[in-house]
């Protein structure tokens, strides 16, 4: 495993990220062996953000170095994509398009492991309910920034338990406005704080 | 009494608070953007742009309810335009999202930042100022202040004759509102590209953010000068927090904004009021510097009352900080526990009632009446 991408990545050195991956793909190094260095990577990078040393912007750069080199070796996330710990789908409920917090979440559950569907932004309840039964996950999370979006993650949740996909499946929500009380309107399974909550709420459920 | 002298009682209690000082009792500032709603139930956010005037008329039916009667902050009103919000997002060069256009009828509204800045346009800045880019950068986001209509100044009057006479207080939010040049150039390059910047080239965001400080102080002090006095100004924060960056780099390229802001806004008898969403719990020791009763720290509900009761209980007014959420969705009890909760740790000195970043559209009516209610010790 090249030790210089994996410090790159940790360092959110981004132009020798780029370049690293670059060379390890010319090199004929296998993709999967070139994304777990990025894992490890992006591993560290959690790590010195749980320690303080790293706070909510460098994860967001984290984010975006980490999806850009994984894209030039054809994206973690698509269709057929193995994982270590299983599928989690997630979107901003419709009517918000808000996406930082959901794209930090998002890529920290994939360097986590995880096999990540990032449905977007102003997400309507079909396509978490097709998604949903597209790809089984566990754990599904809704992110939503406004307070006037809290009725449809409500009404996206009861459609979930309507299509009778509730059962085993746990749903995650999350977002500035977020709380306890929320959770207990909406019907959501927990609140996650933070990415890192959601990685650990995700590992637990699924005996990890 | 007249609506005047009501308006004097809230001035004077509203100061009172602002200057550290004992009011007669603590100050209600719980204005909303969606109190129509409690007037006309079918009325929707698309309403506010579609017909304002008539969302206007419903919401000052709003503010003469009983108990909702009581608060003291002067409704939201004369400002729900697509020319006004197109302005503030321009403040981040970028654009914004309407219900019953983008988005669906009852939608707020949203802004979608586009980060029209390259990495040669700090060095434009550097040359030829932030005005000169300023203005390059409306080009390129297609935004045309010129075009903007003129606001209907009849229409104004009136409305404003009737605000008076709802007996309010006359305070707002003053005649500029100085964003720090952190957000202003995190929003012109766009959040991921400005603090990759920051990592790669330090210096030179350093010296971008000096030339847009000075500019932005000038101007905001020119402005004011100008304009109808108000006894302070309203400055937002919502790409900081001690959560989202390291105090190195708030030392570094944010802190000195409000440095120089704050004395400059001293020096003309305007105090800085500090409008900053998420957690800032662990800058606040930062804000001990600024005199005592020159500034007011409003925060959302992610940073606590406890902490800022214990650093800055003594040095500025602090107002908040119910969770919007539980407008929305908790129970009157609930706001009702919470409001006596904050009364009973704040005290009545230098504390306004208030919710966190701003009473959301939908907050329910016996919610905000249960707040109140609570703050009059009923």
């Amino acid at each position: 495993m090249s030790k210089k991408l994996i410090d790159a990545m940790a360092d959110l050195d981004e132009d020798l990220v780029i370049s690293e991956v670059k060379t390890l793909v010319s090199q004929g190094v296998p993709a999967l062996d070139i994304i777990a260095a990025l894992q490890e990577g992006m591993s560290t990078v959690g790590k010195r953000f749980e320690e303080k040393e790293y706070f909510l912007s460098e994860l967001i750069m984290s984010a975006e170095i980490f999806n850009e080199a994984s894209q030039l070796l054809g994206g973690v996330g698509g269709e057929g994509a193995t994982s270590k710990y299983g599928t989690f789908v997630m979107g901003t409920i419709y009517d918000d398009i808000h996406d930082i917090g959901k794209n930090i979440v998002t890529t920290v559950m994939s360097s986590n492991g995880f096999h990540v569907v990032d449905l977007g932004v102003d997400v309507p309840t079909a396509k978490y309910i097709e998604a949903i039964k597209q790809y089984q996950p566990k754990v599904i999370g809704i992110s939503c920034l406004l307070t006037t979006a809290f009725d449809n993650i409500k009404e996206c949740i009861q459609s979930i338990e309507k299509a009778g996909l509730r059962k085993d499946l746990k749903i995650l929500i999350g977002g500035g406005p977020v709380d306890e009380a929320t959770c207990k309107y909406v019907g959501a399974d927990h609140v996650c704080k933070n990415a890192q909550e959601t990685v650990e709420y995700s590992k637990k459920y699924m005996g990890v | 009494m007249t609506p005047q002298e009501m308006t004097e009682i809230r001035n004077k209690r509203i100061m009172a608070a602002l200057n550290m000082e004992k009011p007669d009792r603590i100050p209600i500032n719980l204005s909303g953007q969606g109190y129509f709603k409690w007037i006309d139930p079918k009325a929707v956010l698309a309403d506010m742009f579609r017909k304002p005037k008539y969302i206007d008329d419903l919401t000052l039916q709003a503010y003469k309810l009983p108990i909702i009667e009581e608060m003291d902050s002067a409704p939201m009103v004369g400002f729900s335009s697509e020319a006004g919000l197109a302005a503030f997002a321009a403040c981040y060069f970028a654009k914004i999202k309407l219900p019953g256009r983008e988005l669906p009828e009852d939608a707020i509204w949203n802004i979608d930042e586009l980060g029209p800045m390259t990495e040669e346009d700090y060095d434009v800045a550097i040359d030829k100022g932030w005005a000169y880019l300023t203005a390059e950068l409306y080009k390129r986001i297609g935004f045309d202040p010129a075009s903007l209509p003129p606001p209907d100044m009849e229409y104004m009057g009136e409305l404003m004759k009737k605000v008076a006479e709802l007996g309010k207080t006359s305070i707002g939010m003053g005649s500029a509102m100085p964003m720090p040049s952190f957000e202003v150039l995190s929003g012109a390059r766009k959040m991921t590209n400005f603090f990759k910047d920051i990592r790669r080239m330090p210096d030179k965001v350093k010296a971008v953010l000096e030339i847009m400080n000075e500019e932005t102080i000038a101007q905001t002090v020119e402005t004011v000068k100008k304009g109808p006095y108000n006894p302070y100004l309203f400055v937002g924060g919502t790409r900081a927090g001690s959560d989202f960056i390291s105090a190195k780099v708030y030392e570094q390229f944010y802190h000195p904004y409000y440095q120089k802001l704050v004395p400059a806004l001293q020096d003309i008898n305007v105090k800085t009021w500090f409008h900053n969403d998420s957690d800032w719990s662990g800058f606040l020791p930062y804000f001990t510097e600024f005199p005592k009763a020159q500034c007011i720290f409003d925060p959302d509900h992610l940073t606590p009352m406890e902490t800022l009761k214990k650093v800055l209980g003594d040095k500025m007014c602090i107002e908040g900080n119910i969770p919007p959420g539980l407008l929305a969705v908790g129970t009157p009890d609930d706001c009702y526990k919470e409001a006596r909760r904050l009364i009973d740790l704040m005290g009545d000195t230098g504390f306004m009632m208030g919710v966190g970043c701003g009473v959301p559209a939908n907050a329910k009516r016996e919610n905000v009446e249960a707040i109140i209610l609570a703050t009059l010790g009923k």
